[in-house]
């Protein structure tokens, strides 16, 4: 189901509306039952996968609690991330590994490899719950968790539908406890949870699908060959899209769990104001940016060794980064520009943060800085080849303008000026949605206005969030 | 609770809204809407003897065809002319089944779209599903366009929500409004697919001869009349031929590329001037093709 979809807003209306009727253990399995339900709606045929990897490290996080014999708690730690990486490498990376490999025989002068074995459908959500799954076996490995006593809490962990899709990747630490523990219904949560809603609901159907009209017809070559204009136009257009899009979808993910009495930690916070790609990480995709931070980069080493080894592990580990988006070196070369920039960034100011002072001017610089940069990396994600994404940067040299251009150019700007107003009122205020400090009566107002824009702005609901394709 | 309440207000509002306002806010809908109701009680023959065809498609047809000059050029037939823009091949097809189980018993169906939309696998969405569509159909449009049950889902909910079906409209309307150099966008926004191979040509065929069935069997006669196109190709030509081998009459007033570019609006439409062309030879080979001594019954 998709967010914002009317069967979406039905199924959590039914959902919370029965949910809060049961009692915790009645709540947990109705929960989890509503979870395999919402993600068999995609394709049941998967739910045998993800059910096999819960079962398997719900077991493994049992053993690793009760064996105290390092080599045992070792062996179990290898399984699960054996069982883990081979599903999501074979679902996810296998024919792209065996394509790479063939190509790369083609170019030594090998032939007869065979290229895509088979023809592999993507399970939904794989990513996601695969990375949240490794991070509660690593923190049960290192005790910082105890493991799970319920097979049933495990589960609902794992796939808690609000955020199984598509994230916030939930901390075994933060919401572990959560299921383990009675949750109170608390109205004013309910309320904000709702506005939450609301404000997703805006992002992706007002301002991202609006946006991936332009992109899209930027990109496919509607407003003619790529020339300076349209390859802007294109890029800026997706850049506010795919935010739009994500964010929307995680607003969407915190307020439905909030209506069901959890907490889900912030995925964004107005990452286009960030004024160093080190800030820009810090408010992009945050659980997955801390994920990575935690899981991959500090075990590197991080910064512990060397400036040499810094940069070393700041490149991997967004060039993981980027790989896990999508089988496809594109991605890892998007991973590769953040890599890179975070790099020098950190050659050039000595590893000291970037703070949010100096004159007004130089804060808006280093803005649209980091933006140019986000941009460039961007279509890098969006072309699906390499040959594609040179043609749109070769676009930057060549001058052509059309009137339509103009008009697309305004189409754009309506929207990105509401999402970028809606950004700074939150950078000054520091609240989860806009007006959360304010009067009920102001919070109802901007809820109802919010509705107005979702009812007669959105687009048509033909872009499924792009974040599902991971 | 207060915020629930008020967004249950705010949405039957809304629809309440939509089916009382829309029609007299929007030219375009208040022309599906009276085009729905001729296209609904056409009888086969009127009381002055003349013969309904009712003519079906997309804004190829609601750009290119001059009502008044396409009546005047067949006298003894009633034409009645219902373009939906947005439609294709799917929509009429499920959308005819609808008008004849209202009622609709025309004694010739012409379907105006191009090749392309022949062989499209889609629909016009929440639109169609809204106004186009049968409930009882729901299940064979989601097995035809190959939705999964998401989409039929949001197609079950757009059959009930007069909103639901007509957002598209609404936005589009509020954006002219707003901007309202952006209808010069919509032509842009569209991305139009590969050219189609002529190996597609039988598969076309085929489901012209689906719908040719489907209007025989409500007693109606059928074509399928191919607006001009900018371009010159062979598919209208071999689509023509194929399909005649099947008994499936395809009308063809202008080859492709025969229509001077100066008749377009757009390269895809017609201009008024193009629309009077059009119109004038598309009532004579409708006029050769179904000559009235040859009519059904």
């Amino acid at each position: 189901m998709f967010f914002d979809s009317t069967v979406y807003l039905v199924f959590l209306f039914l959902v919370t509306l029965l949910y809060w009727r049961l009692r915790l253990r009645a709540q947990n399995c109705f929960l989890l039952l509503a979870s395999y339900f919402f993600y068999g709606w995609w394709d049941w045929r998967f739910l045998l996968l993800m059910g096999t990897s819960t079962v398997v490290d719900f077991w493994v996080g049992r053993g690793l609690d009760k064996f105290t014999d390092l080599r045992r708690r070792r062996a179990l730690l290898i399984l699960s991330l054996a069982v883990n990486f081979s599903f999501l490498g074979f679902f996810k990376y296998c024919n792209f590994f065996v394509d790479s490999f063939a190509h790369l025989a083609a170019l030594l002068g090998l032939k007869g490899i065979p290229a895509s074995l088979w023809q592999i459908v993507l399970p939904p959500a794989i990513s996601f719950y695969t990375f949240q799954e490794i991070a509660y076996i690593v923190d049960v490995y290192h005790r910082k968790i105890k493991s799970a006593d319920s097979l049933v809490d495990y589960a609902l962990f794992v796939s808690l539908f609000p955020h199984l899709i598509a994230g916030p990747i939930q901390r075994p630490s933060h919401l572990l406890p959560q299921v383990q523990q009675p949750r109170v219904w608390d109205p004013a949560k309910a309320f904000d949870g709702m506005i939450l809603i609301l404000e997703g609901l805006f992002r992706k159907v007002v301002i991202a699908d609006n946006c991936a009209l332009i992109a899209n017809a930027a990109f496919s070559g509607n407003f003619g060959g790529p020339s300076f204009v349209t390859v802007v136009l294109g890029t800026v257009a997706f850049a506010w899209q795919i935010y739009g899009d994500f964010s929307g979808y995680s607003s969407i993910a915190r307020g439905s769990a909030q209506l069901l009495g959890f907490h889900f930690m912030v995925n964004f916070r107005q990452p286009y104001l960030a004024q160093s790609l080190q800030d820009f990480w810090r408010r992009w995709h945050m659980s997955l940016s801390s994920w990575l931070r935690d899981y991959l980069y500090i075990p590197l080493g991080g910064n512990r060794q060397g400036r040499a080894r810094t940069y070393v592990n700041l490149m991997l580990t967004m060039l993981l980064g980027g790989l896990w988006h999508g089988a496809n070196w594109t991605f890892v070369v998007w991973g590769g520009i953040h890599g890179a920039g975070l790099a020098v960034e950190r050659f050039l100011t000595g590893g000291s943060e970037i703070r949010d002072s100096g004159a007004f001017i130089a804060r808006w610089l280093r803005r649209c800085l980091v933006f140019a940069i986000v941009c460039v990396a961007w279509i890098f994600f969006r072309e699906p080849s390499f040959a594609g994404a040179f043609h749109q940067l070769a676009g930057l040299f060549a001058w052509e303008w059309q009137p339509v251009y103009g008009v697309a150019l305004e189409f754009l700007g309506v929207f990105v000026a509401m999402l970028f107003v809606v950004d700074l009122g939150l950078e000054s205020s520091s609240t989860e949605y806009l007006l959360a400090d304010r009067s009920l009566a102001q919070r109802v107002g901007m809820g109802v206005t919010a509705c107005a824009l979702i009812t007669l702005l959105g687009a048509n609901q033909s872009n499924a969030f792009i974040y599902f394709r991971f | 609770m207060l915020l629930l309440a008020l967004a249950c207000c705010y949405l039957c509002a809304l629809e309440l809204a939509t089916r009382l306002l829309l029609p007299h806010l929007s030219q375009t809908q208040d022309r599906i809407a009276a085009d729905y109701l001729a296209a609904k009680s056409l009888p086969r023959r009127w009381s002055d003897g003349s013969d309904s065809v009712l003519i079906v498609g997309n804004s190829l047809l609601a750009d290119g065809i001059d009502r008044t000059h396409l009546q005047q050029g067949m006298p003894g037939y009633h034409v009645a002319v219902y373009p939906v823009e947005g439609t294709t091949y799917l929509d009429w097809y499920f959308g005819l089944r609808r008008l004849f189980s209202e009622g609709s018993r025309p004694a010739l169906v012409i379907l105006t779209v191009s090749v392309r939309h022949v062989l499209s696998d889609s629909t016009n969405g929440e639109a169609f599903a809204r106004s186009m569509m049968k409930m009882s159909d729901l299940m064979s449009v989601s097995a035809a366009a190959k939705l999964n049950m998401m989409s039929t889902s949001i197609y079950f909910f757009a059959s009930l929500s007069e909103w639901l079906g007509t957002r598209v409209w609404i936005r589009d309307g509020l954006l002219a409004e707003w901007l309202p150099r952006a209808p010069l966008l919509a032509a842009r926004l569209t991305t139009r697919g590969a050219a189609i191979p002529l190996t597609a040509v039988p598969l076309a065929a085929a489901r012209l001869q689906k719908m040719r069935d489907l209007c025989n069997s409500h007693g109606a006669g059928f074509a399928l009349l191919i607006p001009p196109e900018l371009g010159a190709g062979d598919l209208a030509a071999a689509l023509v031929a194929e399909a005649a081998q099947l008994g499936v009459t395809v009308l063809l007033p202008f080859r492709p590329g025969e229509m001077p570019p100066v008749d377009f609006r757009d390269g895809f439409h017609l201009n008024a001037r193009g629309a009077a062309h059009f119109s004038e030879r598309t009532a004579l080979v409708i006029r050769r093709a179904f000559p009235l001594s040859g009519m059904p019954p």
